[in-house]
């Protein structure tokens, strides 16, 4: 019992001295800490690392999902937040203050397949809307053999794959979806998990890469960072200009080359440019413009917005091709920077 | 008539014999199959994780994905570990028991000396109620009662406070079971030497229960120790080992969680549960040494 009392002692004398150490470091390194979408993680958690390395300061990330980021920094428990959707109109006006958006890195959803025998396969806009609505049940059937000519598909069942767990990953590929087919639109619609037509439910990137590769004949969609570090066959999909494009980081990061918003909150699927994959997007860090709440000092402000600038400099950008990831265009770093100047403390620029 | 007898009581004898065997055969049969999903776990678990145990799995931080991937690419094992989420297992464990224990041990107390009492019968109820609380709820009380407004983030304290309501209930029923178990003469001769009453509690009762209460006590942390829900609502994780109490930290379970998400890190994820498992294993098995010896 002594013994006991004497740990509950010593644990409340470590926890009081971290508390005061914590004041007399205040006003040097500050540590930030953020929260959200688990698409990006494991691309923060990198460059957060090289960022701590050179400036002393730790930021810690916690990948809890894109909800769980904007519930974060709604509640300002958080510096920043991330997201993979951005805040519509409707949840802006619901924030304490005024939320900015910048893009960091981009992504796609790709159309990953297994069928034996067969490593390279063209998606027409139509096909995708027969494959994923189940009108199209065989892979020898004629409409795709005819869109696949040199490729030999077997008369095999197909199977289609997609997330059970709600993820923007389905966001984005029903957007796509809703974007290229009546049907589509009509009888599923957007968000980020579905009333799917047909197919199979798995958890997460691993869990449906895992059925496809398990289930032969099998097609579905996986988040690109994923496809990418696994090597799983792709799918070349029709963009908007009927060009078949096979996703990479450069085709991905074409999407962003037309026109951005001031504020950057656009869905990038099914981008007019020509060379463009079209299922890709931003995913989003999220904060106050004004960075004086809840009683956070001036050199906190200071450390969040320089981290933000760090995130979209060259240095950063040029991390993301290396994790899988596609990196900003100019175009879009000027205008995240353009946003980043705006941002104050107590209505002062900072 | 002796003979024939004879020969009826040899058949039964040996078709007793016979169902005897049946059932025993049947009964290591179903014991095999209750206990072969936590061999083939383990087995399975072993068989994945096993090449990334070493030294540095133990005391170095989580790596980054690019260094992953290039070691994966190079055919290496992954390099660095999980001391970020050991040490902040450690830290929040140690907190939440160090809350619930104290805590636990008193109220058990109480519903042991006054059984009959409304109030006593009223904690008992809720207690049991406590223990069926799905433990993504106690994170979201942690996170609206300690990050919202204690620490104004997410941070170790906050896991440790969703975790030590966890094991409240738990210490709370088996103090006062195992009190219960004391004879009561025992309790009845401190008092008739006049001890005072704080001291039949502290030197008589406490001691003499003193293996079942930890058993408890060892039950409690090894049930929270896996715990990944409320953690992720209320320490958010790190990429640091972290001691300040007031900061986001790291624990094992989130980290399996980060290595699930990570396509570069999925070689991480079986080592990672081994140790967590073997860590749950160790405990109960100390728990269950310490109960039989002291039955």
């Amino acid at each position: 019992m002594r013994k006991l009392l004497t740990l509950v002692l010593a644990v409340a004398l470590l926890s009081s001295c971290s508390n005061s150490s914590k004041k007399t470091t205040e006003g040097k390194a500050v540590d930030l800490t953020a929260a959200g979408a688990t698409f990006p993680l494991p691309f923060y958690n990198m460059v957060f690392k090289q960022y701590g390395e050179e400036t002393g300061s730790t930021v810690t990330y916690g990948g809890i999902g894109s909800g769980g980021g904007i519930r974060s920094l709604k509640d300002q428990v958080v510096d920043f937040g991330a997201t993979d959707g951005y805040l519509n109109d409707e949840q802006l006006t619901e924030m304490p203050g005024e939320v900015l958006h910048i893009p960091t890195c981009m992504g796609a959803v790709v159309i990953a397949f297994n069928i034996p025998g067969v490593d390279s396969l063209k998606l027409s806009n139509d096909l995708l809307e027969k494959i994923f609505m189940g009108d199209i049940t065989k892979w020898d059937d004629i409409q795709i053999t005819s869109n696949n000519e040199g490729v030999t598909l077997p008369a095999m069942d197909i199977t289609v794959v997609h997330r059970s767990d709600g993820s923007g990953t389905t966001q984005i590929f029903a957007d796509f979806m809703t974007k290229i087919s009546e049907k589509w639109a009509s009888q599923v619609g957007v968000g980020k998990s579905l009333n799917w037509p047909v197919g199979m439910g798995a958890k997460g990137n691993p869990g449906v890469a895992g059925t496809i590769s398990q289930t032969a004949g099998s097609i579905g969609y996986i988040g690109s960072e994923f496809a990418f570090a696994q090597k799983i066959s792709m799918a070349k999909v029709q963009n908007s200009a009927g060009n078949y494009v096979l996703p990479t980081i450069e085709t991905i990061s074409a999407a962003a080359q037309g026109e951005i918003p001031a504020d950057t909150r656009i869905m990038l699927t099914n981008s007019s440019d020509p060379a463009s994959y079209p299922i890709s997007g931003f995913t989003w860090l999220i904060f106050y413009k004004d960075q004086a709440y809840n009683n956070r000092s001036e050199d906190q402000a200071k450390q969040t917005v320089d981290l933000l600038k760090w995130m979209v400099s060259e240095k950063a950008q040029n991390e993301a091709p290396k994790v899988h990831y596609a990196p900003l265009p100019a175009a879009a770093v000027e205008k995240a920077k353009a946003i980043l100047s705006t941002v104050t403390y107590n209505g002062n620029p900072l | 008539m002796n003979t024939t007898e004879n020969i009826r009581l040899q058949d039964t004898s040996k078709r007793r014999q016979l169902k005897d065997k049946l059932v025993l055969g049947m009964v290591v049969f179903f014991s095999l199959v209750t206990v072969s999903p936590i061999i083939l776990i383990i087995g399975e678990l072993v068989r994945k994780g096993y090449r990334q145990i070493s030294l540095d799995f133990l005391i170095k931080n989580t790596p980054d994905t690019y260094s992953a991937m290039t070691a994966i690419a190079n055919g290496e094992r992954i390099p660095g570990g999980i001391a970020n989420g050991i040490v902040g297992t450690l830290i929040m464990v140690v907190l939440a028991a160090a809350i619930a224990i104290p805590v636990g041990i008193i109220i058990g107390i109480y519903l042991y000396e006054n059984p009959g009492k409304r109030l006593a019968n009223f904690t008992r109820s809720l207690s049991d109620v406590m223990q069926g609380v799905p433990s993504i709820v106690l994170g979201l009380i942690s996170y609206l009662w300690v990050v919202k407004h204690v620490t104004n983030g997410y941070s170790a304290l906050a896991g440790s406070v969703s975790l030590s309501i966890m094991m409240l209930p738990m210490i709370v029923r088996s103090t006062e079971e195992t009190l219960k178990m004391i004879p009561n003469s025992l309790k009845e001769a401190a008092l008739a030497l006049g001890t005072p009453y704080h001291k039949v509690i502290l030197r008589v009762l406490i001691p003499t229960g003193f293996s079942g209460l930890f058993t408890g006590i060892l039950l409690g942390i090894s049930r929270v120790l896996g715990e990944t829900a409320p953690l992720m609502l209320t320490a958010l994780g790190s990429s640091m080992i972290n001691l300040d109490i007031t900061k986001p930290t790291s624990a094992v379970p989130l980290l399996i969680w980060e290595f699930y998400n990570d396509p570069n890190m999925i070689d991480l994820i079986w080592s990672s549960s081994l140790m967590l498992m073997i860590l749950v294993l160790v405990l109960n098995m100390i728990s269950k040494q310490i109960a039989k010896k002291t039955k």
